[in-house]
Formats: structure tokens, sequence, C-alpha cells
């Protein structure tokens, strides 16, 4: 999965280097393209990994995470509420039930995970798993 | 984009003292007519109602937002699959819009925008 997805990004980052080339300061386009809902951003900082998810407009009630060893599970439901009276002119957000799976990096400690959502932007800081932390060998 | 813009937009940088260099993105955003008013729902994720500018000029509504980076301080990224920036999108408006009455409210990176048509279009007749 990770092979696919660093080539995926790479062919993104080219993507949006020849927009910003043409096109200067406004491109245009939205924050992603690649068509996933929701997207995810994995970062880190001292061995915890956080993975940050946008989720605009869905409530915590409707979102549900799981761990299993290396994958994280993100699925829920996006509503909308559309008004069925109204009618569209312009429909660009999504909707409806997601489900996404994907492998993390390393083996994280799922019993010290924590999770925010604030401002559509879910947040789970998930700390490396003692198992998976290099130790430091002393010489006699 | 004229010259003049990029001008502008160039000072305003220089006086907030901002070196890194921005790009702006386009919210995605759902349309909806109703018959006493129009309602914008554009998904700005990680905007909070402070960092959010809604312009109305003689026919253009114009939405820009500021960017604030403290989220991403100190974190590695490791993989990414959404850019992370300033948004911005412009409407024309119908003169049919009350520009008096417009309001907005922002919710969990979601930004609704009420447009009412002006009262004196909204008028049901009643056939006698």
């Amino acid at each position: 999965m990770y092979g696919l997805s660093r080539t995926l990004n790479t062919i993104l980052n080219i993507q949006n280097a020849l927009e910003r080339a043409m096109d200067g300061r406004v491109d245009h386009s939205s924050t992603y393209q690649s068509g996933v809902f929701p997207p995810v951003n994995i970062l880190e900082k001292d061995e915890v990994l956080h993975v940050i998810c946008e989720l605009p407009g869905v409530r915590s009630e409707d979102l549900d995470l799981e761990i299993k060893g290396r994958h994280l599970r993100i699925h829920g439901e996006r509503k909308n509420n559309i008004d069925e009276h109204a009618s569209i002119h312009r429909l660009e957000r999504s909707n409806g039930a997601f489900d996404r799976t994907f492998g993390l990096p390393y083996e994280v400690d799922s019993n010290q995970a924590k999770a925010s959502f604030t401002d559509g932007l879910l947040t789970i800081e998930l700390p490396k798993a003692e198992a998976e932390k290099a130790k430091r060998i002393s010489i006699n | 984009m004229t010259t003049k813009e990029l001008s502008t937009e160039k000072k305003e940088a220089e006086v907030k003292d901002r070196t890194t260099p921005e790009k702006f993105y386009l919210p995605a955003t759902d349309i909806l007519e109703h018959e006493d008013k129009l309602v914008l729902f554009m998904d700005m994720p990680g905007m909070r109602k402070e960092d959010i500018n809604i312009n109305v000029e003689e026919h253009t509504l114009k939405v820009e937002t500021a960017f604030n980076p403290d989220r991403y301080a100190g974190l590695t990224p490791l993989y990414s699959e959404y850019n992370v920036g300033p948004f911005t999108r412009s409407f024309t408006l119908s003169t049919k819009i009350d520009r008096q009455r417009i309001e907005a409210k922002m919710e969990q990176g979601v930004l609704e925008i009420v447009l009412p048509k002006r009262a004196e279009l909204v008028r049901q007749i009643s056939i006698q």
C-alpha cells in the first residue's frame, strides 16, 4: 500500500508544482484531488503519529474509529441534510457513508491513542508501541 | 489577476511579516435555492470563525480565509493526501439578493451563508 501511495503522492506533487508554475497564487483547486474520502495526512512528532483527517460538517457521534495492529479504520456518515424542497444549483461537497482502512508506518499502542475533533478536522494521536521503539545498547 | 491586485497583496504580506509562500484553495460548495433565499455551504476544514473574511463589493461576494499553521507546528509529515492553506472563492450576486440581510455562520469547518431574496420580489399572488 505504501509503495502505491508514494507513487500517487509523487504524481500529486508534480501536478501541484505544474499548477503553481502556470497559475500563480490562486490555482482554483481543492485541497485534495485524489478522490478518496476522507483525505488524511499522517505526521509525526516524538514517536507519536498524528493522523489528521478532513471531515467538515461531520458530527462526532456519526464517526467511528478502530485500531487493529498496524491498521486504522475510520468509518461513519456525513449527513449534509440537503433540504428536499430546495432546488439545487451546485453540489460539490461529498455526502453519505464512508469507510476507510489504511496502514500505519509502525505498530502503535492503541491504549494510549487519543482523538480530538475540532473545526472539521479529526486528529488522532497514536504513540509508537513500546516493542517498536529502538533500544539503546550500552557499550561496556 | 491584475498587476494592481498582485501589488496590493504583496504589500499586505510584507506588513504581516509573512515569509511562507501561500496558495489559495477552492472550497467545495453546495448552493441551494429556496423560495425566499439562497443558501451556500462551503467546506473549509481547519478554519475558525475569526479566520474568515466575507466581503460584498458591487455584484461580487468574496470569501477569503487566513491560514494559521500552529496546528502543524513541530510535526514531520510522513504521508499526505490533502494540502493545507487559506481558502478563497468569489460568487457573482444576482440583483435579487438583499445585500443588507446576508448572514453567515461557521460550524465544524463548514461555512453557511444565507442570501435572502429582496422581500418585494418574494410575493405569492392569490388568484381571485
